[in-house]
């Protein structure tokens, strides 16, 4: 077990920067998960805490231990920093059978045979393998392949076990299962666990805390509830969540309370923790914070009804609110038909 | 309509009756049977002479030694050019392939120039070393193995090179971080993993260099060191011999079951093989660091290609420039008049150089024209037998140019319907359309497999009819495999020998025959003169058609 430390690391491919001045703290035992769009430098950082690649500037601790630095002697191979590793196509090896996939870790510690055998039994039986024991990959489903990958990355108690989308080539009712196995698991061995996904329900159910992160910079560190209720930017409010973005211009303060005129000249007042200084503004609401009624409420604004969408257990509504566009996701039974005039409140709307 | 196709599944048997079904049939005929009743005689007097046996062993060492060479050096090179960072590595990439260019016969030739008795790296070692003798044989097994070797180690080079390019890299990192350093990586991972496509390759070197004919006949004939090939060669010419059609036949029927057996080995051998490669996203491989053996490495590569590769051509070069044999190689001594000599003196090669332009033009073109009626057949009509044309067409793969070229010999030799095609251009052709066959019958099957059945239903959907849908959608789209199709079967065609040498006659002499016949009377200076020119036009025209496809064409 052990906390990771990145310390302002960026990787450049040439000119190309791949991750930029980029620190975060992770702790001992803790499910910290990288998230983000593909290309945003989540893997790159990941194969720098692994070891595959040097970073090009800062630090990487593992424990007390440093592992990378601009300095390649202080550098740590991969084979040195006892990490497991869950890689996105699993990479269990097609020649050898699923006893030899978990145990190889141990064979390369030169392990008595005796302890071998014991330690892999149990951590096949632990993942619900212990039938498979002989069976090549091919013989094996996916999901079956998975967690012989998972097996080989815990069999030696490592410091930090890194994820790299592992759940992303299972089918959708699989990849379900898999996070709370997963997250049951962790519990269980209190290992560190580092996650690398761009899947955002996924990162919600599964992290203790997630960076969102983009061109290779951080935008929010966070748990998953204060990066939903509070998103820093507005690159971590459309990543997270269903969310209407609307133009505004700053009209009034009065405390932390802000007027902001939107279209059509309605005016809605935002209360801020922090004070903003520009005077053009983006409001963004939550699709499910978009309040629809027949009657005029306090401070509700005039809208109509473009299109309808059943769902099953909701609606979603497209609405006009002159030129602009907003979607609400409703779940009461209330019923509204296409070209139907109506009030919407916008609730907790968030400044940027 | 009825009547149409059955016309057309007609043409079709007849063309595969005619080059391949009727000549192996004659073949296997002859080999059991003597004046028309069956008898196992034929192949119990080839088991009972010893130098048919010692051909037969001669055969085996010999593609044991150069399977064992070329599998090392190209998996070696191969790992080195695809996943090391050693310098220089697209120049590498393009030339370790040259030795399987050039035909093997030119080879062989050019080795005799460093390595005969007057041979200038004979030479140069003698000065050097102050020797009475010339140290390095080339004639006899170690000649052949060698040249074999760097003519056949290409094919092991590209075949690991794509295997190597397709692994998973996060095999190897999975490894790596389960605590393994770098050769263990290596010994644990790289190498079994790739070990299918080693043995593979492996296999394919070892049939290949069973039925080769132009390395052992150059360098074994004159020593007397023969192998199945060139046995077969010698029977068939000895007229003589009673029986001696007979007991080639049946001679090729043993060297036939070595290829066999060497293919069945190897489907023994991947049986147990639990090996479907399940590739992630390509993040592509990590490059190793050679670290303080970058340097070594580097120079290692230079030295084989110098080596292997420059120092034969370069001396085809000397002695094309030579005035007379023997002569230092010095300013003075230079001329162009080989070539002049060669070219505008000698009419056979002229004659031998039109030959083999027309079977090099039309032989392509016919075999990639059937490809493309077999490959559609196949895939998009209900024709019987249709899944058998394939296996008939790859036949041929398996036997060696000698066994074809008798097979052609035994089925034309006397009229056949009152048709009579012995002893004219057309019996070559016909064997050499039947030995290459299957090389534009892969490209165009490959791409026909990657074009989905709706493109053409799409078109027919628009109103074209399953012929227009076929020119207008699926021709243009197979563009690619017909193209690299003619000129997978271009290239050796233009300088055939081994069927030629069989089946050749006064005025059908083929360049391959040639060059064969001109170093067997010993004018050396004359054959290196038209050697050169053949490896220039080879090495050009791969360039070429390298730059204008900008895709590998190999026929692996």
């Amino acid at each position: 077990m052990a906390r990771v430390i990145v310390q302002e690391v960026t990787k450049k491919y040439g000119n190309t920067v791949a991750v930029s001045d980029f620190s975060i703290e992770i702790e001992d035992g803790e499910f910290f998960t990288l998230l983000g769009p593909s290309g945003c430098g989540k893997t790159t950082l990941l194969r720098c805490i692994a070891g595959f690649i040097n970073v090009t500037k800062g630090k990487i601790f593992i424990g007390d231990r440093l592992v990378s630095s601009e300095d390649q002697k202080s550098f740590i191979p991969p084979e040195k920093r006892n990490l497991g590793m869950v890689f996105q196509s699993y990479a269990v090896w097609p020649h050898m059978n699923v006893f030899g996939n978990v145990a190889y870790p141990l064979k390369i510690k030169r392990l008595p045979e005796k302890e071998i055998k014991s330690r892999v039994r149990s951590t096949l039986e632990l993942l619900k393998l212990g039938e498979f024991e002989k069976r090549y990959p091919n013989e094996l489903s996916g999901g079956q392949q998975q967690r012989v990958a998972l097996g080989r990355a815990l069999i030696m108690n490592p410091d930090v076990l890194l994820l790299d989308e592992p759940l992303s080539n299972l089918d959708a009712k699989l990849r379900e299962e898999m996070r709370f196995e997963l997250k049951e698991l962790q519990k269980r061995i209190g290992v560190t666990i580092v996650y690398v996904t761009h899947d955002q329900s996924e990162a919600m159910v599964m992290s203790k805390r997630i960076v969102v992160m983009n061109e290779g910079r951080v935008h929010q560190i966070g748990t998953p509830n204060e990066i939903y209720k509070n998103p820093h930017d507005e690159f971590v409010a459309s990543f997270i969540g269903k969310s209407n973005f609307i133009d505004g211009e700053l009209v009034g303060k009065h405390n932390n309370i802000f007027a902001i005129k939107i279209e059509g000249g309605y005016v809605i007042n935002v209360q801020m923790l922090e004070d903003i200084q520009k005077k053009d503004l983006t409001v963004m609401i939550r699709h499910h914070n978009v309040e629809i009624s027949r009657i005029k409420l306090e401070n509700s604004i005039p809208a109509t009804i473009k299109l309808t969408t059943y769902l099953g257990d909701q609606f979603i509504y497209e609405i006009s609110l002159g030129k602009t566009t907003l979607i609400a996701q409703v779940h009461e039974e209330q019923f509204f038909k296409e070209g139907e005039d109506v009030y919407i409140k916008l609730n907790n709307p968030i400044v940027f | 309509m009825s009547v149409k196709r059955s016309l057309f599944s007609f043409v079709i048997f007849f063309v595969l009756a005619v080059l391949f079904i009727y000549p192996f049939s004659k073949l296997f005929i002859i080999g059991f049977a003597r004046e028309g009743s069956p008898t196992f005689k034929n192949l119990s007097e080839i088991l009972a002479k010893t130098t048919n046996l010692i051909a037969l062993w001669h055969t085996v060492f010999v593609a044991f030694f150069v399977t064992i060479l070329a599998v090392t050096a190209g998996v070696i090179l191969s790992w080195l050019v695809t996943r090391t960072n050693l310098y220089f590595k697209d120049f590498f990439r393009i030339v370790l392939v040259v030795p399987y260019l050039i035909p093997p016969f030119i080879s062989a030739f050019a080795w005799m120039q460093l390595l005969s008795p007057v041979g200038y790296l004979n030479k140069i070692l003698m000065a050097l070393l102050s020797l009475e003798e010339p140290p390095i044989e080339i004639y006899g097994k170690y000649g052949i193995i060698v040249v074999s070797a760097i003519y056949t180690y290409p094919l092991v080079y590209i075949s690991i090179t794509k295997a190597f390019e397709r692994i998973d890299p996060t095999f190897e990192e999975a490894a790596q971080i389960s605590g393994a350093g770098k050769l263990r990586v290596i010994k644990d991972i790289t190498l079994p993993v790739m070990l299918p496509a080693v043995g593979g390759a492996a296999v394919i070197v070892f049939v290949t260099s069973t039925s080769m004919f132009g390395i052992p006949a150059i360098l074994g004939i004159p020593k007397g060191y023969l192998v199945l090939t060139t046995k077969i060669f010698i029977y068939i010419g000895s007229y003589g011999t009673k029986y001696n059609f007979n007991l080639a036949s049946a001679m090729s029927m043993l060297l036939i079951s070595i290829g066999v057996l060497g293919l069945f080995l190897q489907n023994f051998a991947t049986r147990k093989e639990k090996f479907a490669v399940i590739t992630g996203k390509a993040a592509g491989f990590s490059v190793i660091d050679l670290g303080g053996l970058r340097v070594p490495a580097t120079i290692f590569v230079i030295l084989f290609v110098l080596l292997i590769i420059a120092a034969p051509i370069a001396a085809v070069i000397i002695t094309a420039l030579t005035k007379a044999l023997g002569l230092a190689p010095k300013l003075a001594n230079l001329t162009f008049g080989n070539f002049k000599y060669v070219l505008f003196s000698v009419p056979v090669v002229w004659r031998a150089i039109r030959n083999s332009f027309v079977l090099a033009v039309t032989v392509p073109t016919i075999t990639v024209l059937l490809s493309v009626i077999f490959a559609y057949t196949a895939r998009y009509t209900e024709m019987k037998g249709r899944q058998f044309v394939d296996y008939i067409v790859s036949a041929p793969y398996a036997i060696p140019g000698t066994v074809i070229g008798l097979s052609m010999i035994l089925a034309w030799i006397k009229p056949v319907l009152g048709v009579s095609i012995y002893n004219t251009i057309w019996i070559i052709m016909i064997a050499y359309i039947a030995r290459f066959m299957i090389f534009p019958m892969r490209t165009v099957t490959a791409s026909l497999k990657q074009i989905d059945s709706s493109l053409a239903e799409a078109a027919q959907i628009s109103g074209a009819s399953k012929k227009k849908a076929a020119m207008d959608i699926i021709i243009p789209l197979i563009k690619p495999g017909i193209y690299s199709g003619w000129f997978l079967v271009f290239m050796p065609a233009l300088t055939e020998l081994t069927l030629s040498i069989l089946l050749y006659s006064a005025g059908r002499e083929t360049i391959g025959v040639t060059v064969y016949n001109m170093t067997q009377e010993g004018l050396v200076l004359e054959t290196s003169a038209i050697a050169l020119i053949i490896i220039v036009v080879v090495l050009s025209l791969n360039l070429i058609v390298r730059r204008a496809s900008k895709q590998r064409i190999s026929p692996v």
